[in-house]
Formats: C-alpha cells, sequence, structure tokens
C-alpha cells in the first residue's frame, strides 16, 4: 500500500542532483507537496520534478496553521509542508534545509516541535532496500558537496541517519 | 609579517585587558587568536564526521566539541546528530 510523504524542495533537488529522481516512482511511498513548494520548484532550475509529486492545495484551517508557522518566522514552503504534515496525521516532514533544521530545534512553539524531520538519505536507504542502487555512500557525498552541505546540519543528520541505519 | 589591523572599542578593550593579564604582547596575543581559530577550522574541515561519531559515541561532551571545534561546527554536530537519530525511529515506524 502507497504511504504518503510531504516532502520539502531541498531534499528533491538534492536527488535530481545525483539523477535519482526517477527511482521516486518505484518505491512505495506517494510525496506530495504544497503549493509552496510547487512554486519553489517552477522557480528553480528542474520543473520535471513535479511529474514525480502530487500537489496538494490547502484549505481552512490547514491553511491557516501554515500562516500561523510563518508568524514564528518559519519559510513559507516549510510551515506549509508542516500544516499538510499535521493535516495528514502526520509527525514528520522529509527536509533537508538548514535553517529550518535550527528553527524547529531553538523554536518555542508546540507545533514546530512535535514535527521532526527525514533528510535525502531516508530516499537513499529506501532505494538500497528496494534494490534499486547497489550503494548508497557514492550518492550521500555527491549531494552533500554539490549542495554545499559539508559541515552542517543537513550532513550530521543524515550522515547519523544512515549510520545508525547500519551502512 | 607585519600587518595594521582595525579594532573596534570591544576588542581593544579586551586585547588591552588580555595584555595585562596574561603578561604578553599584543602581536603575541593576536597571533596565539590565529593558531587557536586555525586549529579549530582545520579540525572541522578534516574531521567533522570522526568527531560526530565520537560525539554519538558518548566520547565527547557537547562542552568538548564546543572548546575543540568553532561555534557552528559544535553546533551542527549537536542539531544534526539529535535530527537524525529521530529520523531513524521514523524510518523503522514506516517499516524501512
Amino acid at each position: 500500500m502507497q504511504q504518503n510523504l510531504v516532502t520539502d524542495s531541498s531534499s528533491l533537488f538534492a536527488l535530481e542532483r545525483v539523477h535519482l529522481l526517477s527511482l521516486l516512482q518505484q518505491i512505495p511511498f506517494t510525496l506530495i507537496i504544497p503549493p509552496a513548494i510547487k512554486q519553489e520548484i517552477e522557480a528553480g532550475s528542474d520543473r520535471k520534478i513535479l511529474d514525480f509529486v502530487t500537489v496538494q492545495t490547502l484549505n481552512g484551517r490547514t491553511l491557516k496553521k501554515a500562516r500561523s508557522l510563518e508568524y514564528f518566522n518559519i519559510g513559507q514552503g516549510e510551515a506549509q509542508c508542516c500544516a499538510l504534515a499535521f493535516f495528514l496525521n502526520h509527525n514528520f516532514i522529509i527536509c533537508d534545509d538548514r535553517k529550518f533544521i535550527r528553527q524547529r530545534l531553538f523554536s518555542n512553539n508546540h507545533d514546530l516541535k512535535k514535527i521532526q524531520v527525514l533528510g535525502f538519505a531516508f530516499f537513499l536507504h529506501v532505494f538500497y532496500r528496494e534494490k534499486l542502487i547497489t550503494e548508497v555512500w557514492k550518492y550521500f557525498d555527491t549531494i552533500i558537496s554539490t549542495c554545499n552541505w559539508e559541515r552542517s546540519e543537513v550532513q550530521i543528520a543524515n550522515f547519523t541517519l544512515l549510520k545508525e541505519l547500519v551502512y | 609579517m607585519k600587518a595594521t589591523i582595525s579594532l573596534d572599542e570591544n576588542a581593544e578593550k579586551e586585547l588591552d585587558e588580555l595584555q595585562i593579564m596574561t603578561k604578553s604582547s599584543k602581536s603575541e596575543l593576536i597571533r596565539n587568536a590565529i593558531r587557536d581559530f586555525y586549529l579549530k577550522e582545520m579540525r572541522a574541515k578534516k574531521n567533522t564526521l570522526f568527531f560526530l561519531d565520537m560525539y554519538n559515541k558518548g566520547v565527547l561532551t557537547k562542552d568538548t566539541l564546543f572548546l575543540l571545534l568553532p561555534r557552528l561546527d559544535a553546533e551542527a554536530i549537536i542539531i544534526g546528530s539529535k535530527t537524525g537519530k529521530e529520523a531513524v525511529k521514523i524510518a523503522t515506524k514506516l517499516g524501512y
């Protein structure tokens, strides 16, 4: 059965850098993005990312929740991702935004504290488990260097995830 | 090498105080500061993942990280490690 994953543009751009986007169609997850992330992707270099995701509009309370998070200086994209995750009864999003990872930890906002973050390494792990790729570290290193994530929370979080999953 | 440096009021005051406390010359104090900064940067540049490993194994504490590495690198290890460990639990819940 397909499970829903709310995804930020940063993780999708990371997969695009190592040409692994097409593998998203072969895993048991449906990637859902809110309208703000769609706009970020459209403004970026590669619109074909939109072929691999489903856009879900935000209404009523969900939109209000997103706006309330923006009030705490959270980026519009990440705020909408969090609101969408709550709407889908999830307590996590896929995100590799360094600023958001820091804000989440230092914030006093109750909703923000509830949200947990998975990074691009989760996709690498799933691809490996589904036997779609034969190793993870080559892709990990390329993503970290091409996205300029060396010595950042993003590198450490994704590295820790892979190490803890016994790679 | 001779150098002319610009200091703001605070830095000048602190340098003066340091000079009195350590009985060293201002040049020596600045050389030491550069040396400390260089060592921290090089440690972080070459061995971030080693320090992360030591931190995750409990060999290094948060305080030690801040002593050995630049502030941003120490923070990245502490925040990233916590985020990554939380992510493992979610991955497991998702069946992976």
